[in-house]
């Protein structure tokens, strides 16, 4: 349980569920003409991409390589590249990666595809600023943005998926990417905008419209490897518009895909014992060599969406079993323990967290006013599931049996936003809206399994003595049953108790921020957001009446010379406390709640410089520039102290808040040359804090590489991603000591004392990826060959929460190790 | 393998030589001078394992031979990029105590095969002045009988039935780790910088100004323990279908010792000191598709340990393939002639290909 035993499982869900893909009236207002119509064009290879003649949809990408192929190595136009730099919604209007007022990187789909990207996770790992890790073992992986876990805000077009009760973001395969049309990440605070949970970074992703498909498109493949086994996969996207004679025109968009894997078998010891949150930190107990059996994993996605006129429903519905192979405290997925053979039972194991949210969203998207205004608003009700199931203890031989629990928790936002833009005069343009959402979870109880005997034999388990398989033996509050006594104890099967209590809250929110462009290559942007908690969990220590939030941006953006921007920018964002966080409760495996948390702040001072540069000199189409340099601060930190959650530094040699003071470089380069792309990415980051000091557990220097290189052009292409991560430092126990257990059995079991601290020193990692594909039919036909993690680099994951004790997590969590995956797919129709 | 002893060799391997009776160089001043900034980075490993094992590293561009630069550069604008995956048999066999008494030494294959991956990139600023750089990685196998572990678990002992856990091989006397030794990592990325100061039909010089930062896993064999600075001079003769390739330089880096971990007076097994580099190849084009190459790397340590300041020189046939002007494919295969030396690879084998995106009249030759 450690994500949930954790630190910072914060935030109510987003404030921000706002407009996706605004149609920017801005083109003409940015030349100095609101009126729209009466822009002066100028050559494409120099307008900006906020000119409304570029259309707001990206070009047909039917096929979807076409719109690439043709943009050949002569294409001087840039218009292409262009397309590539622009941002759909993240900023809530159509702008520019150069001209938006915070940092922000686009991925879209035609990359995507090209660089073999399986994940959203593998996409987010390239982009500077961001790792990714997991915790709880390999139960719970998440994004870090600035070396900050859980700090990033999922938006599917445009909808938050913050789960309120865990924040446990799902970004693994759990995202369709062949349903996206772009990622777009933005790095900082996005408070202003997008509200609560925007704290430290926003992934919004937008999906596909049918005219991007028009037809069908379909794919299926199948891959093996130590990183992931026997996965195979199968998907088939439908879009299409119709355009009746009379009315409104009707799209439609429908997805499903369906895989199934298995998670790696990782080796290591049998944990006999160790503490469970949230008692103090003990010894933790070791004792037979195994590998880790989890059962197979399957997923099946729904995904779709219905356009009439100007309305838009959305829809997801994802389903599935997300086996994994590690649980909290890096036990292995295993069963039983067998004590004739000597080995746990070969039975697959569930070990798992079935994260999925379903949500509908109906969207209402117009303009008014000669395109003076635009209106998007949404009603949505978003289902997050979050089904815990998994080991706490693996069989061994003292507890044959092991030891796993299960809760179902899940949690529910329901609410509406409005999102507006409207030019006004003396170039100005503002943004503007607000949102209402009531977001709950009931009560989930947990259950342990003290007593499977699963594989073994029934000889086997009538060996085992009585007493092998009470809950008395284990360190639970199992409540007792009626007709108990003390001479004679019964127990209610199962040890159902609470792990959650029930809890809601209310959330309103409203916001304005105007863009001024004084002189036409400057922007001044600034932006003010006041947001409530109200209800059961309402806010508390806000600024404005305790429940109120109030955040503030200002940026400035200048387009000092030719294709060059420099930008400063400030942004504030917060997040108010998860259900997890106020109400879980402290005797079931978990930190107790506080219901008299506040909320977390963030803030970010950042400063830009970005460029386009080598435009059509010799065989280089264009050169793409990025550096930024950000000093973010975080406050009032929920941490874990004294076996509950607080706000307060985890030291407790005073009452101040938890703080962070994150120093961060991030910098981008794509070079565009001939028909290959070439992208860096590189990222530095130093993050102080008051009560650790620095925070020794994240890369200081993180270098990503990555090309599509055409071997045949428009045939035969080759991709490739190198990912180099500098050195760093994870705590963990230090077996110690050997002893035998039970004593003169000749069994013996290693221990790891509290005070057996190691720094385990984390060499560097280069993880590689290569892939070919390979496109026929004039790309209705493709197949591509992706081999992940080619030097099987054993690598091990950050510890995000830097647990010094350590506790949650005692030893290295490995990354997965090498695969491959084989795929055809195309176009039918 | 505890006590003050060995916490001041562990500090500082250079004093703990004196300390072991071995004769400090006298000699080697000016090149500890040189190296000095370079050695800043870091205070003395203990137990190194900062060896580049990679004695063959390819060139930068795609108008140098395998691993024997030309003066030759990429034109102005030319983007190119040079890949080459590399294996090396038996590349580091220093004489070691064998786990887990340590009682007995013998002469160990420690790594048994390394395999590297090179991606290199180049870009001509000029005609005449190229920069380049190559992101290599790398992968070892080792003995894993020499190797030891991190975690050695004892019986218990009687009256209290406990015994603490050790560590065994090289993983003795190093701060304690729950980790092994990672099987693959990153390797010293390097950063180049080409000039051509003279070109006629027949005679080409330059020069090579190549720079390593220290960026490789330095406890897994894969990475130098500073940057290192590689200047080399270069040579060319060019005939109608002959092409020869002289490099005379030098790797200035701060010194690197590997101790054996058994022996508490901290005997070295193994140094790296700056070194004096040469290269020499010859290519024979024998049909406008095919060519056929010799070429020789050595190496020349300076200021080492008398026992580890054995010359080294490798030796590797070349073939070339040209299909296409913007591509360029090549195999090499060959190995060490120095027996004696502790990298002496048995054997290496080089495969690759090169590309630009415009390359200079007549192709990637």
């Amino acid at each position: 349980m450690s994500a949930l035993r954790h630190r910072s499982m914060q935030t109510v869900g987003a404030a921000a569920l706002l407009a996706a893909s605004l149609i920017d009236v801005a083109s003409a207002w940015a030349q100095g003409d609101p009126g729209g119509g009466e822009a002066k064009k100028s050559p494409t290879s120099q307008r900006s991409v906020t000119d409304s003649s570029f259309d707001v949809l990206l070009p047909d990408p039917e096929p979807p390589s076409e719109s690439g192929s043709k943009a050949g190595p002569s294409s001087d136009s840039g218009g292409d590249l262009d397309i590539a730099d622009r941002v759909l919604s993240a900023a809530k209007s159509v702008t520019t990666v150069a001209e938006a007022p915070s940092i922000i990187t686009v991925v879209r789909a035609d990359e995507i595809q090209a660089r073999g990207y399986r994940t959203l996770t593998q996409v987010l790992e390239t982009i500077p600023g961001w790792h990714t890790t997991t915790t709880g073992g390999t139960l719970f992986p998440f994004s870090l943005v600035r070396g900050t876990a859980q700090a990033s805000l999922l938006l599917r077009d445009g909808v938050s998926m913050f789960d309120p009760a865990l924040n446990l973001t799902q970004l693994g395969r759990i995202i369709p990417l062949e349903t996206l049309k772009v990622v777009e990440v933005v790095n900082g605070p996005g408070g202003v905008l997008w509200g609560a949970n925007s704290f430290l970074g926003i992934i919004n992703l937008v999906s596909k419209d049918a005219d991007d498909i028009n037809g069908v498109e379909m794919g299926f493949g199948g891959g093996h490897g130590e990183g992931t086994r026997e996965d195979f996969r199968a998907w088939v996207l439908f879009g299409k518009s119709f355009r009746p004679k009379r009315g409104p025109k009707i799209s439609i968009v429908q997805h499903f895909s369906a895989e199934t894997w298995l998670p790696p078998s990782l080796p290591g010891l049998l944990t006999v014992t160790r503490s469970a949150a949230p008692s103090p930190p003990g010894p933790q107990v070791w004792s037979d060599l195994s590998s880790s059996n989890p059962a197979r994993a399957w997923l099946i996605n729904l995904n779709g969406k219905l356009s009439i006129g100007p309305v838009t429903l959305y829809y997801s519905a994802p389903f599935g079993v997300q086996n994994t192979s590690l649980s909290t405290g890096n036990n292995l997925a295993n069963g039983a323990f067998d004590p004739l053979t000597g080995m746990s039972v070969p039975t697959p194991q569930r070990n798992l967290t079935n994260g999925f949210e379903r949500f509908v969203t109906a969207q209402y998207k117009d303009r008014f006013l000669r395109d003076r205004l635009g209106v998007d608003a949404k009603l949505y009700a978003v289902q997050f599931r979050r089904e815990i199931d998994f080991v706490i203890l693996p069989g061994t031989r003292p507890n044959p049996p092991g030891l796993t629990l299960n809760t179902p928790v899940e949690s529910y936002r329901a609410g509406f936003s409005v999102d507006g833009d409207a030019a006004l005069p003396a170039r100005n343009k503002l943004l503007f809206g607000g949102d209402v959402f009531h977001e709950w979870v009931p009560q989930a109880d947990l259950h342990f399994r003290y007593a499977e005997t699963e594989g073994l034999s029934a000889q086997v388990a009538a060996m085992l003595p009585p007493e092998s398989t009470l809950p008395s033996r284990l360190p639970l509050n199992c409540p007792l049953a009626s007709g108990s006594t003390l001479s004679n104890l019964q127990f209610v099967p199962d040890c159902p108790v609470p792990f959650i209590f029930s809890a809601s809250r209310t959330t309103v929110a409203l916001y304005v921020s105007d863009q001024f462009r004084p002189f036409s290559r400057l922007t001044i942007d600034g932006g003010i957001r006041y947001q409530a908690g109200l209800g059961q969990r309402a806010y508390r220590g806000a600024p404005i009446g305790g429940n109120g939030q109030l955040l503030g941006s200002a940026a400035i953006v200048w387009n000092f010379w030719r294709e060059m921007h420099l930008k400063a920018n400030y942004a504030g964002g917060f997040r108010s406390p998860v259900f997890n966080n106020t109400d879980s409760n402290g005797a079931a495996v978990q930190f107790g709640g506080n219901r008299q948390l506040s909320n977390e702040d963030s803030q970010a001072f950042q400063g830009e410089w970005n460029a386009r540069v080598l435009r059509n000199i010799g065989p280089i189409r264009a050169l793409q520039l990025r550096v930024d340099y950000a000093y973010t601060q975080l406050k009032g930190l929920i941490v874990i102290s004294q076996g509950s959650y607080s706000n307060r530094r985890q030291d407790g040699r005073d009452n101040a808040p938890s703080q962070r003071h994150i120093h961060s470089v991030e910098a981008a380069a794509k070079l565009y040359a001939g028909e290959s792309t070439w992208t860096l990415g590189y990222t530095f980051l130093h993050i102080q804090t008051n009560d650790r000091g620095l925070l020794r557990s994240m890369p200081q220097h993180t270098l990503s590489l990555g090309w599509v290189l055409p071997l045949i052009p428009s045939w035969l292409d080759l991709n490739g991603t190198l990912l180099l991560v500098s050195s760093y430092d994870d705590p963990n126990r230090f077996r110690s000591t050997t002893t035998e257990n039970p004593p003169g059995s000749g069994a013996l079991v290693t221990i790891g004392n509290f005070s057996d601290i190691t720094f385990d020193r984390l060499p560097p990692q280069a993880q590689l990826n290569l892939g070919a594909r390979a496109r026929f039919l004039r790309n209705r036909l493709w197949t591509s060959v992706n081999f992940y993690n080619v030097l099987n680099q054993r690598a091990y994951y950050p510890d995000p929460f830097y647990d010094v004790a350590p506790t949650l997590e005692t030893t290295p969590t490995p990354i997965p190790g090498w695969s491959f995956f084989l795929q055809v797919g195309g176009k039918p129709w | 393998m505890s006590g003050p002893m060995d916490l001041h060799r562990q500090a500082n391997p250079r004093q703990q030589l004196v300390r072991s009776g071995q004769r400090l160089p006298t000699s080697r001043v000016f090149c500890l001078a040189a190296t000095l900034f370079l050695s800043l980075a870091g205070n003395p490993a203990r137990a190194d394992r900062s060896f580049d094992l990679m004695l063959t590293p390819q060139s930068t561009d795609a108008y140098s031979m395998i691993t024997v630069e030309r003066a030759q550069t990429p034109q102005q604008y030319e983007f190119g990029i040079q890949t080459t995956f590399g294996w090396a048999r038996n590349p580091f066999s220093p004489t070691l105590s064998i786990p887990p008494s340590g009682a007995d030494q013998t002469r160990a294959n420690l790594i048994g095969n390394q395999f590297t991956l090179d991606l290199g990139f180049f870009f001509g600023l000029t005609k005449w002045l190229s920069i380049a750089a190559v992101m290599p990685v790398g992968a070892n196998t080792y003995d894993e009988e020499v190797l030891g572990l991190s975690t050695v678990v004892s019986p218990p002992i009687a009256p209290n039935r406990l015994a603490s856990t050790q560590t065994s091989g090289l993983y003795r006397g190093e701060p304690r780790q729950s980790i092994d030794i990672a099987r693959s990592g990153l390797r010293d990325p390097r950063l180049a910088v080409k000039v051509r100061f003279f070109t006629s039909k027949h005679v080409e010089l330059g020069t090579l100004l190549d720079l390593t930062l220290p960026f490789g896993d330095r406890a897994s064999f894969l990475g130098e323990r500073t940057a290192t600075f590689r200047p080399k001079l270069l040579f060319g003769i060019m005939a109608s279908r002959l092409n020869i390739a002289l490099n005379f330089g030098a790797i200035v880096r701060g010194s690197a010792v590997l101790y054996d971990g058994y022996n508490s007076m901290g005997i070295a097994r193994y140094q790296t000191m700056p070194e004096l580099t040469w290269g020499a190849g010859a290519t024979v084009f024998l049909h406008r598709l095919i060519s056929l190459g010799l070429e020789g790397i050595g190496h020349i340590p300076i200021g080492a340990e008398p026992q580890f300041a054995t010359p080294l020189a490798t030796l590797l046939g070349t073939v070339y393939f040209r299909a296409l002007d913007k591509w360029r494919l090549y195999i090499a295969g060959g190995g060490g002639l120095v027996s004696s030396s502790e990298r002496n690879a048995q054997g290496r084998l080089l495969v690759g290909f090169s590309y630009s995106l415009s390359p200079r009249e007549g192709g990637l030759r």
